[in-house]
């Protein structure tokens, strides 16, 4: 009995330590493998990580060619005739190429300025937008606030052959939002006040100088104003085409709050300026029947605000001659208020460079010589319509002009406000100069009317 | 048998989740490529710019991105088997290349769908089951603040990026609003088949729990039962051994002692008639006591561990060592044996044995050593035994 135990006792030893040892093998083994396991994907994932940063690494320095998008006007941006764009757009191109052997620059040809805006906004949709391009300004906000500019600050900062100092400060505040600079000036435009020289001599007036006011200008238009030759029709005017915009610019009012979400139409200095309104149509050419002849043109019109960029187009021959060759003239800035105050707002054309680029040190070389280069800047201007927005390049340039003094458009352009713009910006201005045109002609009262348009306006930038 | 069936009811609803989330993935990035493609031929992209907050990324990216990045984590997920778990460091790279992966294809399709995070938890959850719980808690409570967090309205107030649902909106509103219910049928459906495969999950990780359980209780019962018999072996061999010093004692001290008594009562009679043959009489008892003397300590000795008394202190110790090691592969003794020419009382020889003995055997069960290190040495007229094990 005590035998048979002990064989069982000696049997089930034997049959635990035999399993104790497969275990423990088994348990080695695996552990093995394990190990390996491990090794392997660690091994792989390093594999991996070293691969891509040498891959990275050596892309960046070896010399694989690549291509940055530009995005351009073919026309000029401010309604004139032009050819020169893709003279300057070439010699830009072919410059920054010869410095940077490894770029290539490539755009799109044909866009009217009409169609830049949708084509622009199309790519935006695509996600296929061009590494640099023009802005209009009516796009800018809209560009700006859904961050597809790269903001352009920390390039000026490290660049020390560009400031912001060198443009005019209307210029940039146009290509600034929420203080950070996202675009800069390419070209500028602004309105003058051509004055008909030999009307005003004939009337005995003196030419009044660059600081007049609108004081000014309804008191000599009003003289102005008259039956010359006593048929009983009236056939000299004080001006031509002065618009509800020249107004509210010359009084330097500011009808909308940043955000643009709400107007302010009812308020003491919008009524003197509708008072002036009333007062300036009574003078304005345009608003007298039967009229034939063509404003400004005629000889027969004191004043008419015209943009630089028509000037330079229909400056020199043989525009000139057909235009203005039967009368002596000479440009003044617009008038304003005071003489103190901005004359007028400044119109920019600017470039951006796409938030999305991969080549963002690329794209800033390309922009700085469309912007900032001198030599392109002035052949810009010889060129095409704009003018350049750097300040040192309208003080001394060369450019042969017999008409317009230099320094005289230096004063203009410092004179200049940059139009707050909003995303309904456009819309809503074209409802409030509908609604002050009404207003004008109307007779009923006009704190009333003024109310009115004030809700009208509300309403739609509230919506 | 049901436990294998479950499993596989798991692993096909997991394959069926990676199916869906990839028509999904795949419907929105055509919704963004197809709307794209219609805000240009309906010339709207102006009306479509004032109505997101930030420029749109390139569709024909997404959808190739997406494309890409999904066959790698569908790869991942399916290559990984639901019944196996692999090694800890392994279990974790995937896990988080999976979050990597799935938070990439999120991010591209503009936060406009997480559903893919519930594809991932549900993958994370099963291979994390073995794992701490301090791991395993916090890989899913990071996956459910992605799940949770991944919204467009959530992450563009920090990242800016363009409104997924615009995309829903350009096109005719009957056919914005189908596509709107069809993408909202997919997302319950994948938000159904988690809650299933969830489900299913705990069903199965009970079950499991309550396997464990049994087997536990088969164990404990087991080892109740070897136990219980390592008592009665040990009271047996008490038995014997008391057996065997009854015999021992009967055998050689019982006679020793009857002879002696039956010697000094025959002493007893006859020391008065003659003393010389009771002189005699009393050598014989002495021889008598002699040899049970002898006896006695013959028994002692085979009380002994027999191998102390054939080969000494450091035969013994070595035939031990070899006992042990024959008991297991990895174990390694090394003894260090530096008194070979000094004697031992048999008393201190037998302590000296034991003490090793008891010392390996605790450092075998209860350190879990695989390398016992022995050394005896005399320094200061000391016997120094030092045992040392990892």
């Amino acid at each position: 009995m005590v035998d048979r135990k002990r064989e069982l006792n000696d049997g089930k030893s034997h049959r635990l330590k035999r399993f104790l040892d497969t275990f423990n093998s088994k348990r080695m083994k695996q552990q093995c493998d394990n190990i390996r396991k491990k090794h392997r994907i660690l091994f792989e994932v390093i594999v991996g990580l070293v691969l891509s940063v040498c891959i990275c690494s050596l892309l960046r320095f070896l010399p694989i060619p690549y291509t940055l998008h530009l995005g351009i006007l073919s026309t000029s941006n401010w309604n004139v005739p032009e050819s020169g764009t893709y003279t300057i757009v070439d010699e830009v191109i072919s410059r920054f190429e010869s410095t940077h052997p490894y770029v290539k620059v490539k755009y799109t040809s044909g866009i009217v300025r009409d169609d830049y805006s949708q084509w622009l906004s199309e790519q935006i949709v695509k996600g296929m937008q061009p590494d640099l391009f023009m802005v209009l300004d009516q796009d800018f906000n809209t560009m700006a606030s859904l961050g597809a500019l790269k903001e352009l600050n920390s390039f000026i900062e490290q660049d020390q052959y560009v400031q912001s100092a060198d443009f005019y400060s209307s210029a940039i505040e146009e290509g600034t939002y929420n203080h950070q600079i996202y675009a800069l000036p390419y070209q500028c435009n602004l309105k003058l006040m051509f004055v008909n020289k030999g009307l005003l001599k004939k009337e005995g007036i003196v030419v009044p100088d660059w600081n007049w006011t609108t004081e000014d200008l309804l008191r000599i238009s009003s003289q102005i104003t008259k039956d010359s030759d006593f048929d009983g029709i009236v056939d000299q005017w004080g001006i031509s085409g002065y618009t509800v915009d020249d107004t509210i610019e010359a009084f330097g009012l500011n009808l909308f709050n940043d955000e643009g979400n709400t107007a302010y139409i009812n308020q003491n200095d919008v009524r003197q300026a509708v008072l002036f309104m009333q007062e300036m149509a009574a003078v304005d050419q345009s608003n007298f029947s039967g009229n034939t002849t063509e404003g400004f043109d005629s000889g027969q019109t004191a004043f008419a605000p015209m943009s630089l960029a028509e000037y330079k187009t229909y400056g020199p021959y043989p525009w000139k001659v057909r235009r203005y060759s039967t009368f002596d003239w000479t440009i003044l800035p617009m008038p304003s208020l005071n003489s103190e105050q901005s004359r007028c707002s400044l119109e920019t054309l600017m470039m951006g460079i796409s938030a999305t680029t991969a080549h963002p040190q690329d794209a800033w070389d390309l922009l700085r010589l469309f912007t900032c280069d001198p030599e392109i800047q002035t052949m810009m201007m010889e060129q095409t319509s704009g003018t350049s927005a750097m300040v040192q390049l309208v003080k001394n340039t060369e450019i042969a002009n017999d008409e317009v003094s230099w320094d005289m458009l230096d004063f203009a352009l410092s004179h200049t406000k940059a139009k707050k713009r909003f995303r309904k910006f456009e819309d809503a201005s074209r409802l409030l100069n509908n609604g002050i045109s009404k207003i004008i002609r109307s007779s009923s009262d006009l704190d009333l009317e003024l109310l009115d348009l004030q809700k009208q306006l509300n309403s739609f930038l509230r919506e | 048998m049901s436990r294998f069936t479950g499993m596989r009811m798991i692993s096909s609803l997991r394959n069926l989740m990676v199916g869906l989330n990839y028509l999904i993935v795949m419907f929105y990035s055509s919704v963004f490529l197809l709307a794209t493609r219609f805000i240009v031929n309906h010339q709207k992209s102006n009306l479509f710019l004032s109505e997101i907050d930030h420029i749109p990324k390139n569709p024909v990216t997404i959808f190739f991105a997406c494309l890409f990045l999904y066959a790698v984590l569908a790869a991942l997920i399916l290559s990984r088997s639901v019944s196996e778990i692999s090694e800890k460091a392994a279990n974790l790279t995937s896990i988080i290349l999976e979050i990597i992966l799935g938070f990439q294809i999120v991010y591209y399709l503009n936060m406009a769908y997480s559903g893919l995070f519930l594809m991932v938890f549900s993958d994370c959850l099963f291979h994390m089951r073995r794992e701490k719980n301090t791991t395993s808690y916090s890989v899913l409570g990071i996956l459910a603040c992605l799940y949770f967090l991944s919204n467009y309205y959530v992450v563009s107030f920090f990242f800016p990026m363009a409104d997924p649902a615009a995309y829903f909106n350009v096109f005719d509103h009957s056919l914005s609003s189908l596509l709107i219910m069809l993408k909202n049928l997919l997302e319950m459906i994948n938000l159904l088949i988690f809650v299933a495969y969830l489900s299913l999950y705990i069903n199965h990780q009970t079950k499991e729990n309550e396997n464990i359980a049994q087997e536990l209780n088969m164990i404990n019962q087991v080892n109740r039962e070897l136990k219980n018999y390592a008592a009665i072996t040990e009271r047996i061999g008490e038995n014997n051994e008391r057996k065997r010093l009854a015999r021992e004692i009967h055998d050689t001290l019982g006679h020793a002692l009857t002879g002696i008594a039956a010697g000094v009562d025959a002493t007893l009679i006859i020391i008065d008639k003659s003393p010389d043959l009771a002189k005699k009489q009393l050598h014989l008892v002495s021889q008598v006591v002699r040899e049970g003397i002898s006896d006695v300590r013959n028994s002692l000795n085979k009380l002994r561990p027999g191998a102390l008394e054939q080969s000494g202190l450091k035969g013994a110790l070595q035939k031990m060592i070899t006992e042990f090691i024959g008991l297991s592969d990895d174990l390694q003794i090394d003894l260090n044996y530096e008194v070979e020419n000094i004697d031992f009382e048999v008393a201190k020889e037998d302590a000296l044995f034991r003490v090793v003995q008891e010392s390996i055997t605790n450092s075998i069960r209860h350190g879990a050593a695989n390398h016992i290190q022995i050394h005896f040495y005399i320094a200061d007229e000391n016997l120094n035994i030092i045992i040392d094990d990892n």
